[in-house]
C-alpha cells in the first residue's frame, strides 16, 4: 500500500538538502586548509604550511587553549547552573512549567549581537555593575571590563538558555516516580538524585554541555566586544582571517581544527558513557 | 498492639479529603486489602503509609514506631508499583541489590539474598538482562523480588497485576500470597478488582471516597455486607427498591411486582424506603411447572439470554419490572433463551439497607 | 512543615538565573527610554531614542531585509524538517540512528564556522556573490536541525496508528494527512516555524559571511557596535526583545490551549511528583 514515494520525499530531500549545503562546504573548508589563497584567488598548490603556522606560531597556540580552557569552563558552569534550575522547575515549577521555560528561551532567542550589546549594559565601563558601584562611592570593578572573566560571564548568559532547556527537556521525559521507588528502598533524597535522576539524565546533560561547548569553543563575538586586549580566542581570530587580513587559506585551516576538536569532544564525551546505564533504549520507536 | 496501625489519617488536596478520618490495625502476619473504585482514596492511604505522602491529620505507627514524620527512606517499607518502576539503567540483579545496597549489607549477605529471590520468583538466568528486555510478567517478578529481598517490615503493593493478562494475573495471586504466608510480614494490597482482594486477603477493607466502609475478614464483606455500597461493589448482585414492612419476627418488601421477605431488621422501621440486594449466585431457577411463582421470593420471568462462563452460566432474565441476573453452575437444569422459568431465593440472602432516594 | 533547605535552595537559583538573565533586558530597556541613558536610575522617560531609531532608513532597509530572510528561512526549515520528521518515524525503518545523526548534526558544528565554510564553498569554489538567497540556504541548514528537534518532541506523542485508523476506513494517505495528521501535529510546526523565524532573523554568524552587502538589523547593530554602545542599539535590542516576548507570550497561549485542544496524548500523562 504504502507507496515509494513518501520515502524519498520525506528522507531523500533532506538528506540531498545537507549534503550540498551543509556537508559539502565543510568539504570545500578542509580542501582549502591544505592550499592557498593569493588576493581572494585560490592557489591550488598541496600543502600542510597552514597547519605549520597554527602549530608553530605561538599565539595560535595560546588562542587554542585560551579557548578551550574558557569553553570547558563555561560548559561546567552552565551546566552546573542549569541542573538546579531544570530540576527545581520540574519539582517545583507546578503549572507555571510551561512559562518558566519559554522565560529562558526569550534571552535565547534574542539573537548574539543584541544580547552582546545588552551585556555591554551589564558589564561595560559606564554599565549597570559599574554604575551601581559609582552612585555607591566605590570603585569601579575592573574584573569585568575587557576581561577574560567578562567574556566568561558573557558566554554564559549566551548559552546558560540551551543548557536549561535542554536538561528540561530531559527531565520532562524522566518518570519522577523512579525517585519514590529510590525512596522506598531507602534511599535518602540526595542519594536517589545521584542513584537514579543523574544517570537516568546524563544523556540529556551531555548534550546541552555539547550544546555550550562547541559554539563556546568557537565563539566570535562575545570575546570581541567584551574581552580585552588579552581576551582574544580561537574562534575571533579566525574570524579576522576572513575579515581584515584575508588569509582564507589559514582560516580555513583554523576552522577544521576548531570543527575536528568539537567533533572529538563530543566523541570522547559519549565514548565514556554506556548509553544502556542512561536507560536509553533508541531513537524513536517502531 | 497490633503491627501497623492508622489513627485518624486524613488527607486533603485543597479543598477535597482524599482520605478522610481513617482508622485501621493490622496484624503482622495479615494479608490486607484495600478495595475500592478508582480516585476512592486508597493508592493515596497506601502512599502515607509509605511515606510519599504525608497526612494532614493523625498518625502512622509502624512496628510500635510513630512513622508519621520519617521519610519514606526511614521507615523500612517496601513497595510493589503498578508500572513496576523498575530502574531502566541498572539490569535485573542490580535493581535487587538495590534495597541491600541502601541498607549496607556486606557482600556475601546481599549475594545470598539476591540469589534466595532469584530462586523463589524463578528469575534465574535473567540477572544481566535490564528491564525493557523482559515480559510483562518477569519485570512484575523483578518488582515483587525488589520488595521480598530487603526483607522489609511490611510490604505495600499499589495494584501490582492491573497491567497483566487475567492468566498470568491468577498465577501470580497464589504467588503472592504464598511469599506472605513464608514470610510473615504484613502485606498490604491495594486495588480495584474484587476478584483479586477475595483470592488473597485475611481481611479486606473497603475503601469510598477517603473512609473505609468497613473492614473485616473476607467472607463477611462478601456474604454480610455492612452497607449498600459493598452489596453493590462487592459480587454481583440484583437490587429490588421498596418499602419496608414489619411483621413480627420477620419483614417484607413490597417492591411494587414482587413481594421480598428477609430476616428482621432492627434498625430499619416500618415503612422506611429500602434497597434490597441479592447476589446473582444465591438466585435459583425452576420451570413453572415445579413451582408457581406466588408469595414472597419468587416471581415469573422468561430467559432472554444465557451467556456461558465456562463453570456456571449467566442468565439473563425478564421480568414484569425489568431485567435480572441469575448465574447458576452449569450442572444443573440449563435453561435456555426463550424459556419461561421462576426464580426464587431465600429470605437469608436478601441483603437490605435503608435507601433515601427511594423515598419518592 | 518540614523545613526543607533543597527546595529553598534550588527555587533560589532558580530565581537567581532568572534575575541574571533579564537584569541586562531590563537595564537597557529602561536606558533606551530615557534620557540619562547610562545609568537610567530614576529614569527621566523620553522617546528621542526611540525615535531616532524608527526615522534611520537603514535601519528600515534592515529591518525589510531581516524579515524577508526571516520568513524564508522559517517556511523552508519548517517544511523540510517536518517532512524530515514524518519521514524518520514512519521510513527509516533500521536506519532511523542514522538519519537522525545526519539531521542533528548541524547542531554539533558551530554558526561561525557553518558560516566560513559556506562562504569558502559558494564564494570560492563556485565564484557565486553573497546575497539574501545564499543566506537563507545556509540558515536553513542550521534552523532545519532546531525544527527537527522541536517538531521530534511533539511528534513523538503522536499516534500514527490514527493514521492506519483512517486508511482502514477508505482514506488516501494525502486526505489522510490533512484531515487527520496535520489537525494533530500543526502546534509542532507553528512552534518550529516560529522558533526558526525569531533564530534567522537575528542571526549574524552565519549570514554575517553570505550576505554580500544586503544589510540585516544584527549585521547593521554589528557594524555599529564596532563604534562603541550607542542608546540607539539598546533602543534596537529592547524593541526586539519586546517582539520576542510577545511572540512566546502568543505562544504560550496557543501550547495552552492547543495542547489541551490539538496535542494529542496517547500515553497516559506521567505524574510528576
Amino acid at each position: 500500500m504504502r507507496s515509494r514515494l513518501a520515502p524519498w520525499l520525506t528522507l531523500g530531500v533532506p538528506t540531498v538538502f545537507l549534503i550540498a549545503l551543509f556537508v559539502l562546504p565543510l568539504l570545500s573548508m578542509l580542501v582549502l586548509s591544505v592550499w592557498r589563497t593569493e588576493n581572494y584567488h585560490i592557489v591550488q598548490d598541496w600543502n600542510l604550511r597552514n597547519y605549520w603556522v597554527l602549530a608553530t606560531d605561538g599565539a595560535y597556540a595560546t588562542f587554542l587553549l585560551r579557548s578551550i580552557a574558557m569553553a570547558t569552563a563555561v560548559s561546567v558552569i552552565c551546566t552546573a547552573i542549569a541542573w538546579p534550575v531544570a530540576y527545581g522547575i520540574t519539582l517545583y515549577g507546578g503549572r507555571y512549567k510551561l512559562l518558566l521555560t519559554l522565560g529562558f528561551a526569550v534571552p535565547f532567542l534574542t539573537g548574539e549581537v543584541l544580547r552582546v550589546i545588552a551585556l555591554q549594559g551589564l558589564l561595560g565601563p559606564v554599565g549597570l555593575v559599574n554604575g551601581v558601584l559609582m552612585s555607591l562611592g566605590a570603585a569601579p570593578l575592573r574584573a569585568i571590563m575587557y576581561t577574560n572573566v567578562a567574556s566568561a560571564i558573557g558566554l554564559v548568559y549566551l548559552y546558560l538558555p540551551i543548557v536549561v532547556t535542554v536538561i528540561y527537556l530531559s527531565l520532562l521525559n524522566f518518570d519522577q516516580r523512579l525517585l519514590d521507588a529510590a525512596k522506598i528502598f531507602g534511599a535518602s533524597p540526595a542519594r536517589a538524585f545521584f542513584e537514579i535522576a543523574w544517570p537516568l539524565n546524563l544523556f540529556g546533560t551531555l548534550i546541552g554541555f555539547a550544546l555550550c561547548f562547541i559554539p563556546c569553543l568557537s565563539a566570535t563575538l562575545a570575546p570581541r566586544f567584551l574581552g580585552g586586549p588579552n581576551g582574544t580566542l580561537y574562534g575571533m581570530a579566525m574570524a579576522q582571517q576572513f575579515g581584515e587580513s584575508g588569509t582564507w587559506a589559514l582560516g580555513a585551516a583554523m576552522g577544521v581544527v576548531l570543527f575536528v576538536l568539537s567533533i572529538a569532544a563530543v566523541f570522547v564525551a559519549f565514548r565514556t558513557v554506556d548509553l544502556r546505564r542512561t536507560g536509553f533504549t533508541g531513537f524513536g520507536r517502531s | 498492639m497490633s503491627y501497623i496501625s492508622l489513627d485518624g489519617v486524613s488527607k486533603q488536596y485543597g479543598a477535597a479529603w482524599a482520605v478522610d478520618r481513617v482508622a485501621m490495625a493490622i496484624e503482622k502476619t495479615e494479608f490486607v486489602s484495600l478495595l475500592g473504585p478508582s480516585g476512592s482514596g486508597k493508592t493515596t492511604l497506601l502512599r502515607i503509609i509509605a511515606g510519599l505522602e504525608k497526612p494532614t491529620n493523625g498518625r502512622v505507627l509502624i512496628g510500635g514506631e510513630d512513622v508519621t514524620d520519617l521519610p519514606p527512606h526511614k521507615r523500612g517499607v517496601a513497595m510493589v508499583f503498578q508500572e513496576f518502576l523498575l530502574f531502566p539503567h541498572r539490569t535485573v540483579r542490580e535493581n535487587l541489590a538495590f534495597p541491600l545496597r541502601m541498607l549496607k549489607l556486606p557482600k556475601t549477605e546481599m549475594d545470598e539474598r539476591i540469589d534466595w529471590v532469584l530462586g523463589i520468583l524463578s528469575l534465574r538466568g535473567l540477572e544481566g538482562r535490564y528491564p525493557n528486555q523482559l515480559s510483562g510478567g518477569q519485570q512484575q517478578r523483578v518488582a515483587l523480588g525488589r520488595g521480598l529481598v530487603g526483607r522489609p517490615k511490611a510490604l505495600l503493593l499499589d495494584e501490582p497485576l492491573a497491567n497483566l493478562d487475567r492468566e498470568l494475573r491468577q498465577e501470580m495471586e497464589v504467588e503472592i500470597r504464598k511469599h506472605q504466608t513464608a514470610l510473615g510480614i504484613p502485606f498490604i494490597y491495594v486495588t480495584h478488582n474484587q476478584e483479586e482482594a477475595l483470592s488473597m486477603s485475611d481481611r479486606i477493607a473497603v475503601v469510598r471516597n477517603g473512609r473505609i466502609e468497613d473492614f473485616a475478614p473476607r467472607a463477611e464483606i462478601y456474604d454480610r455486607p455492612k452497607t449498600a455500597f459493598i452489596a453493590q461493589f462487592v459480587g454481583r448482585s440484583n437490587r429490588f427498591v421498596g418499602v419496608l414492612k414489619r411483621e413480627g419476627a420477620t419483614a417484607a418488601i413490597d417492591a411494587g411486582a414482587v413481594a421480598l421477605a428477609t430476616a428482621d431488621r432492627p434498625g430499619l422501621k416500618d415503612g422506611a424506603p429500602v434497597a434490597a440486594y441479592v447476589k446473582n449466585e444465591k438466585i435459583r431457577l425452576r420451570t413453572p411447572e415445579t413451582l408457581h411463582a406466588v408469595g414472597a421470593n419468587a416471581l415469573a420471568a422468561t430467559v432472554k439470554h444465557v451467556i456461558l462462563r465456562g463453570p456456571y452460566a449467566e442468565y439473563v432474565l425478564t421480568w414484569a419490572a425489568g431485567e435480572m441476573i441469575a448465574s447458576r453452575p452449569r450442572a444443573e437444569v440449563e435453561f435456555s433463551a426463550g424459556d419461561a422459568v421462576v426464580a426464587h431465593w431465600d429470605p437469608a440472602d436478601v441483603d437490605v439497607f435503608p435507601e433515601k432516594e427511594a423515598a419518592a | 512543615m518540614r523545613f526543607r533547605p533543597g527546595k529553598i535552595a534550588l527555587i533560589a537559583t532558580v530565581v537567581v538565573s532568572y534575575l541574571f538573565l533579564y537584569l541586562p533586558i531590563v537595564h537597557i530597556g529602561l536606558a533606551s527610554l530615557s534620557r540619562n541613558s547610562s545609568f537610567p536610575y530614576p529614569p527621566h522617560w523620553s522617546f528621542a531614542t526611540m525615535s531616532r531609531l524608527l526615522g534611520n532608513s537603514l535601519y528600515q532597509t534592515a529591518l525589510g531585509n531581516s524579515l524577508l530572510l526571516g520568513v524564508l528561512v522559517a517556511t523552508l526549515s519548517t517544511a523540510l524538517a517536518g517532512a524530515a520528521t514524518i519521514g524518520l518515524m514512519r521510513h527509516a525503518g533500521r536506519k532511523t540512528t542514522l538519519f537522525l545523526a545526519l539531521f542533528i548534526a548541524p547542531l554539533f558544528v558551530a554558526e561561525v564556522l557553518l558560516g566560513i565554510s559556506s562562504l569558502i564553498f559558494s564564494g570560492l569554489f563556485l565564484g557565486l556573490q553573497g546575497n539574501l538567497g545564499s543566506a537563507v540556504l545556509a540558515n536553513v541548514v542550521h534552523c532545519f536541525s532546531y525544527a527537527l528537534l522541536i517538531m521530534a518532541t511533539q511528534l513523538y506523542r503522536y499516534d500514527w496508528r490514527l493514521d492506519d485508523a483512517a486508511m482502514v476506513f477508505g482514506a488516501t494517505p494525502a486526505r489522510t494527512f490533512f484531515e487527520v495528521t496535520l489537525p494533530l501535529i500543526w502546534p509542532g510546526l507553528l512552534g518550529a516555524f516560529i522558533v526558526t523565524f525569531i533564530m534567522a532573523f537575528n542571526n549574524l554568524e552565519i549570514s554575517f559571511y553570505l550576505l554580500g552587502a544586503t544589510p540585516t538589523l544584527p549585521s547593521v547593530a554589528w557594524g555599529a557596535l564596532r563604534y562603541g554602545v550607542k542608546p540607539e542599539l539598546y533602543a534596537l535590542a529592547t524593541c526586539v526583545n519586546l517582539v520576542v516576548l510577545c511572540v512566546l507570550a502568543v505562544m504560550f497561549v496557543l501550547m495552552r490551549t492547543g495542547l489541551a485542544t490539538f496535542g494529542h496524548r496517547p500515553e497516559r500523562e506521567r505524574a510528576a511528583v
